[in-house]
């Protein structure tokens, strides 16, 4: 396209054009390079982390949920919006480019832009910039009229003023070119029907005078140029980084779901290092300081955070940015102060920037992992914070008791481990084989600690092992050689019991040989598939029950004659960290006559019970209603009376809601494998 | 023919019960064994101390100075050792108390006499006696005997022997004279200190709740208040649930926190280890809850419920609400 | 503020039924799993707070074999600096009498302002070791103490007696103060803290190496025979269905006057 007018050739007291733009562009580049350099270092002095694996999957990650921006949608309207806003923003960074380069050297074209292709882009660019404008303005609106209440911030004040400068700039960006393009056209340059934005700008400009419309054309040149320059070294200055960082978070994305990162990823043997777990910003690793710079603010973690939900000090969101600020605080963009001892000082976070109890609120549920457009990981630095502070003894009294009696004893209750095989001596008809050295099985079943003692879940055990007696499957437990699986012990932080209650369990495996393992639990499942070295082919029960009722061998024939309604929950670690959602919904439906209904919040969106982690040991005193109880209510809600679990903690935990809600009587909670049994 | 001798323990100027319990232990001993009961006192102003056991002892010797005011285990140990070395006794009866705790090694290691602390019995055999003691807070009980030496030191559990008098005495009162030489002492009385008073007095309650760490988390707490509020009572504790913080001082059972004497005392998830039980002999009708059967609690209790509390607490809650209402 | 620590390796009873072994003069340890002594646990607890306070040396002492050092190294995690084993083996021939001895000998050569012990261990619930070492090496004492501040090259205690009273004196250094529970909070050690520790200096001593003439050492005390409580007629005990118990349970009470 010939521009009529060229600002590279304009004068300014004396000055051309073209040495204005230069100006501007290498002063802004200059700049921005030395934000970007300031907020690399800080990631340069933080703690390795391994990103480069797997690079096609990165890839087409990187394509799914960056470009395309997969998990946008969640948030229909809102999502939809944005997706408009990004890619109008992908396609219009060739025109700014060219913006700048038609300021240095007249008539600059970008290479391969001359002829159809850049008519074709025009048309494109043009297009996005009404739907961009628009779509920032709709954005604002629903910013100061419907106010979400996941901007909101539990302490202190959300930076709104922020969203609303972007969204301005980004309209005036629009507006301005908008405004070049209409009076552009006006003053004689080539146009085209189809670019509807330029020619709506021709339309409203119609009748100004000409050197009214160079003037519009040249001050709207002029200030795109500038602004569009402020608007990228804002950027790494506050929540929109994530328009230069996001596209590299997904990129980085954590690939492993359901394990927990080691202490350092540099350094296997623990005892090498001099402290274990995050104290300070530098403990982080690289990628999750950047997860701190990326964070959109966009609240969609809080917003189904289960322990934000039940008033716990927990919000998500509020972690990231607490430490993100702390960060560009203790790293300041200029030092103002003569450096001392005390740079990079950063002190403790824990006490100063987060407290304990927002700590350990953390049920490890992963819905918030779930939902984050760009990636950001939570579960992993609830960790790795608290192993810090179990290692430094804060950790409250009850937890220390817990942990010493997972120690001595191999299970949270203290019970001696020569006990722990005593629930197979009430089962009359079935026989239980406890492996000794050299046995061979095709399963190995895992009950781990709460079914072996438990006496609620002893029952879910005896109806693991009838039905793989009846699936005529060869089994057996470890009995009082096994110890918990040592889930809960790593997710609480405890990172060297975790390991030596992980060498004691693969030690006893290697005594005998079986196929697979198959779990009471879909924590023990999670911890030996995804924690656990070695490649241990585990499966959860229901995993592992499915195909025996497909292929007939295990026949669900009793129907249920009763008129209850049930309803499927999703334990965490089933469904969001594993992706097991269809399987035990199948089993379900096997069942003759059995009406089901889902609840809303279902598969990738259920809520979490309360969890079978710190909960049993520790009291969070702000919370104003168990997670139980609100789940029971969705259930409830959804018309079902009968909660079907797979999950041990889940089964305990509505158990105890449905009493403390008052509803005992009107539903009741059944575990999966229980209800099967009853069936066959 | 020997003497037996029972270190009388006192505080404020009141003779404690345990000295009762051991002058009952030893008059029974001397009747069987032919010995003579001598008590020692040592203190200050202590003529109505003579008064409450002279007829419960033999003989009395007993030490009225200014410097014995307060408890000194240094200054006791000395003179003490100088009337074993004197008379040989074959027994010599401490309290198991804080004090006869301190007291009593010391002595030992002094006198080269051996000692069995918190003994429950005493059993003579041959020219010996045997010491009944437990171990294993209580799940254990032990038999002791002592090797070839002239006497021994007993400390005696609190509330294991009745108080009453037995036999017909007449206490031969011996007066004497601290001892000429000084006693260097390096640790001095300050003051006795009350733990705080708090807004309830369990001492004083007809109907306790009592919960101990069967109980597993502090929040789990509510379900004990809510039975006692449902019957009107008042939440007490044993000592676990004090040095986890879950309950205050005031609210404790047990030798080291008050002792009770409701009509009726419910122990929750209560184990029934002695130091506690110790604080409910006053109590009319002991209910226990525990689902450990073995439990020594059960041994104590008048009326016992072998169930996990967490199913039957409320149930016996519901019940009590119902039948108010009704 | 030097202070010596001892402390004792116990087995962990609390869910444990019990079982006599075949000699009867003690309980079957094969299926225990043991702890640092919970009093024990105060101790150095306490010792740690009064270093990080007044600076000096926590030292951790131990009677036993090696198994027993895990304790040693459990109070080393915590924040003792160095520990000692006085390798005996089969310390069971041993009373608190010989014990006492064996310690009070071992602390005579270290610096100490004050030593700890607990009140009780959790296996003999004998009370003497540490009253025993006080008398032999001399020591000023407090016994049961629940808080302790040190004045002037003095300890100000507050020892528990009975009835929720308690007794505040005045102890000149260097004494021995045995610790009551509840006297603090004892900080959590990981299994690497646990692991870690094993870097402190951990010297064992030889029995023999001591000099305690074999008489001093030889038990005044005998266990003749352990065995279960005997089974007393004990509680009535309430049965039947949860409603059942329920009810004699009102009963009871109605018959006690307090159900209004």
């Amino acid at each position: 396209m010939h521009h009529k007018i060229q600002p590279a050739l304009e004068h300014y007291l004396g000055i051309p054009g073209s040495v204005i733009t230069l100006f501007i562009l290498i002063a802004g580049l200059a700049l921005f390079f030395y934000i970007i350099y300031k907020r690399y270092v800080l990631l340069r002095s933080a703690k390795p982390d391994l990103r480069f694996d797997s690079l096609w999957q990165r890839f087409y990650d990187l394509i799914i949920y960056g470009i395309l921006q997969w998990r946008q949608p969640r948030y229909l309207w809102i999502g939809i919006l944005h997706i408009m806003i990004f890619w109008g923003f992908v396609i219009l960074a060739l025109r700014s480019i060219t913006l700048y380069g038609l300021g240095i050297k007249a008539e600059f074209i970008l290479p391969f832009m001359g002829g159809f292709i850049g008519e074709f882009y025009l048309f494109f660019k043009d297009i996005f910039e009404i739907i961009v404008l628009f779509a920032c303005i709709a954005a604002i609106l629903r910013r100061a009229i419907s106010r979400p209440a996941r901007y909101e911030f539990k302490h202190g004040k959300a930076h709104k003023f922020h969203a609303y400068l972007v969204l301005g700039l980004i309209s005036f960006l629009m507006i301005t070119d908008m405004a070049m393009d209409g009076s552009g056209i006006l003053l004689g340059e080539k146009n085209a029907f189809w670019l509807p934005a330029s020619n709506t700008a021709a339309y409203l400009f119609n009748g100004l005078g000409q050197n009214t419309l160079k003037s519009i054309f040249l001050w709207n040149y002029w200030l795109h140029v500038l602004t569009l320059m402020v608007f990228l070294n804002y950027l790494p200055l506050g929540k929109h980084f994530h328009i230069i960082t996001g596209l590299f978070n997904v990129f980085f994305r954590k690939l492993k779901k359901g394990s927990i990162k080691p202490p350092r990823w540099d350094i296997e043997n623990i005892e090498e290092l001099d402290s274990l777990g995050v104290e300070k910003v530098e403990d982080f690793t690289w990628k999750h300081i950047l997860d701190f710079y990326t964070c959109t603010e966009c609240g969609r973690c809080s917003d189904n955070c289960p322990a934000n939900t039940v008033g716990r000090p927990l919000s998500p969101m509020e972690v990231t940015l607490k430490v993100r600020d702390y960060a560009y605080q203790s790293n300041p963009l200029i030092n103002f102060k003569a450096k001392t001892d005390s740079h990079n000082q950063n002190l403790s976070l824990i006490g100063k920037v987060l407290t304990p109890d927002e700590i350990w609120s953390c049920t490890t549920c992963g819905a918030c992992e779930e939902e984050c457009p760009v990636f950001i990981e939570y579960i992993d630095k609830m960790v790795d914070l608290r192993r810090y502070m179990v290692e430094s003894g804060m950790i409250p009294k009850d937890f220390q008791d817990a942990l010493l009696r997972f120690e001595k004893t191999g299970n949270p209750f203290g019970k001696p481990p020569s006990k722990r095989a005593d629930w197979v001596e009430e089962l009359d008809d079935v026989s239980v084989k406890i492996l000794e050295e050299g046995d061979e099985v095709d399963v190995l079943y895992f009950v781990d600690s709460y079914a072996s003692f438990d006496p609620q879940i002893q029952q879910v055990a005896m109806a693991i092992v009838k039905g793989l007696t009846k699936a005529g499957v060869t089994f057996g437990i470890l009995g009082p050689r096994e110890s918990d699986s040592a889930h809960q012990v790593r997710r609480l932080g405890e990172e060297g019991l975790f390991q030596f209650l992980v060498e004691e369990n693969i030690e006893i495996f290697k005594t005998c040989t079986f196929k697979q393992i198959v779990t009471t639990d879909p924590h023990a499942f999670n911890t030996l598939q995804n924690d656990y070295p070695g490649d241990l082919v585990v499966k959860h029960y229901t995993d592992y029950f499915l195909p025996l009722i497909e292929s007939g061998r295990l026949k669900p024939a009793k129907s249920l004659d009763n008129e209850d309604i049930y309803t499927y929950h999703d334990p965490c670690y089933l469904g969001r960290h594993n992706d097991i959602y269809e399987a035990p919904r199948k089993i379900l439906a096997s069942i003759p006559g059995i009406q089901i209904v889902e609840m809303e919040r279902n598969r990738d969106r259920s809520f979490c019970c309360g969890g079978g982690d710190i909960n049993l040991w520790y009291d969070i005193e702000e919370e104003e209603m168990r997670m139980g109880e609100k789940r029971v209510a969705m259930a409830h809600e959804a018309g079902a009376n009968v909660i079907v679990t797979a999950c041990p903690f889940c089964l305990l935990n509505f158990d105890d809601a449905i009493k403390t809600s008052g509803l005992e009587g009107q539903m009741r909670v059944v575990d999966l494998m229980e209800l099967l049994i009853s069936t066959l | 023919m020997s003497e037996i001798f029972v270190i009388v323990e006192h505080r404020l100027g009141e003779t404690r019960d345990i000295t009762f319990e051991m002058l009952w232990k030893a008059g029974e001993l001397a009747q069987k064994l032919s010995h003579t009961v001598t008590a020692i006192i040592l203190g200050h102003d202590v003529s109505s101390l003579v008064e409450n056991i002279s007829d419960r002892a033999d003989k009395i010797i007993a030490f009225d100075d200014e410097r014995l005011k307060n408890f000194n285990a240094d200054i006791h140990k000395e003179i003490i050792y100088a009337l074993i070395e004197e008379s040989k006794p074959a027994l010599t009866l401490i309290g198991n108390t804080s004090w006869g705790m301190e007291l009593a090694p010391c002595l030992s290691v002094k006198t080269d006499l051996p000692l069995a602390t918190d003994c429950i019995d005493i059993i003579p055999k041959d020219n010996t006696f045997i010491a009944q003691r437990q171990m294993f807070n209580g799940k254990i009980f032990a038999n002791v005997s002592f090797a070839k030496s002239e006497g021994c030191l007993l400390t005696i559990r609190a509330g294991v022997f009745p108080k009453d008098k037995i036999g017909d005495r007449k206490a031969e009162i011996i007066q004497q004279d601290f001892p000429v030489t000084d006693i260097p002492v390096k640790k001095s009385f300050v003051e006795f200190v009350e733990t705080a008073a708090g807004d309830v007095d369990i001492s004083q309650a007809e109907l306790l709740v009592s919960v101990g760490r069967g109980i597993g988390e502090e929040e789990n707490i509510s379900l004990i208040k809510e039975l006692a509020e449902a019957l009107g009572g008042v939440v007490s504790c044993s000592r676990p649930i004090v040095d986890k913080n879950w309950l205050p001082k005031y609210l404790q059972v047990g030798t080291s926190g008050k002792s009770v004497s409701p009509k009726v005392y419910i122990a929750v998830g209560i184990s029934g280890a002695f130091q506690h039980m110790a604080g409910t002999s006053g109590a009319g009708v002991i209910i226990a809850v525990n689902k450990d059967p073995k439990a020594p609690i059960f041994r104590t209790a008048d009326y016992g419920i072998v169930d996990d509390l967490f199913k039957i607490v409320p149930i016996l809650k519901d019940k009590v609400l119902e039948v108010k209402k009704g | 503020m030097d202070i010596v620590v001892c402390v004792k390796r116990v087995p962990l009873t609390e869910e444990v039924d019990l079982v006599i072994d075949e000699q009867k003069k003690g309980i079957k340890k094969d299926q225990l799993a043991f702890v640092l002594n919970d009093w024990d646990n105060y101790a150095i607890e306490e010792a740690i707070i009064l270093k990080e306070k007044y600076g000096g040396e926590v030292i951790a002492v131990t009677v036993g074999s090696e198994d027993d050092e895990e304790v040693l190294r459990r109070s080393l995690a915590m924040g003792a600096d160095r520990a000692i084993r006085v390798e005996a083996d089969d310390i069971s021939r041993f009373d608190s009498f010989g014990i006492s001895k064996i310690l009070a000998r071992v602390v005579k050569d270290l610096p100490h302002d004050l030593v700890f012990t607990g009140v009780l261990a959790d296996d003999d619930n004998g009370g003497m070791v540490g009253m025993m070492m006080a008398e032999e090496l001399k020591l000023n004492h407090a016994c049961m103490v629940t808080a302790i501040e040190i004045e002037d090259g003095k300890a100000r205690t507050t020892s528990e007696l009975e009835g929720g009273l308690g007794e505040a004196s005045l102890v000149e250094l260097p004494a021995l103060i045995t610790i009551q529970t509840g006297i603090n909070e004892p900080r959590y050690v990981s299994i690497l803290g646990i692991r870690k520790a094993a870097k402190k200096e951990l010297k064992i001593i030889n029995l023999a190496d001591l000099g305690i003439p074999d008489e001093e050492l030889s038990p005044k005390t005998i266990v003749e025979e352990v065995y279960l409580p005997p089974e007393t007629e004990g509680a009535q005990m309430l049965t039947g269905d949860p409603d059942t118990i329920a009810s004699d349970f009102i009963e009871i009470l109605t018959k006690k006057g307090v159900m209004e």
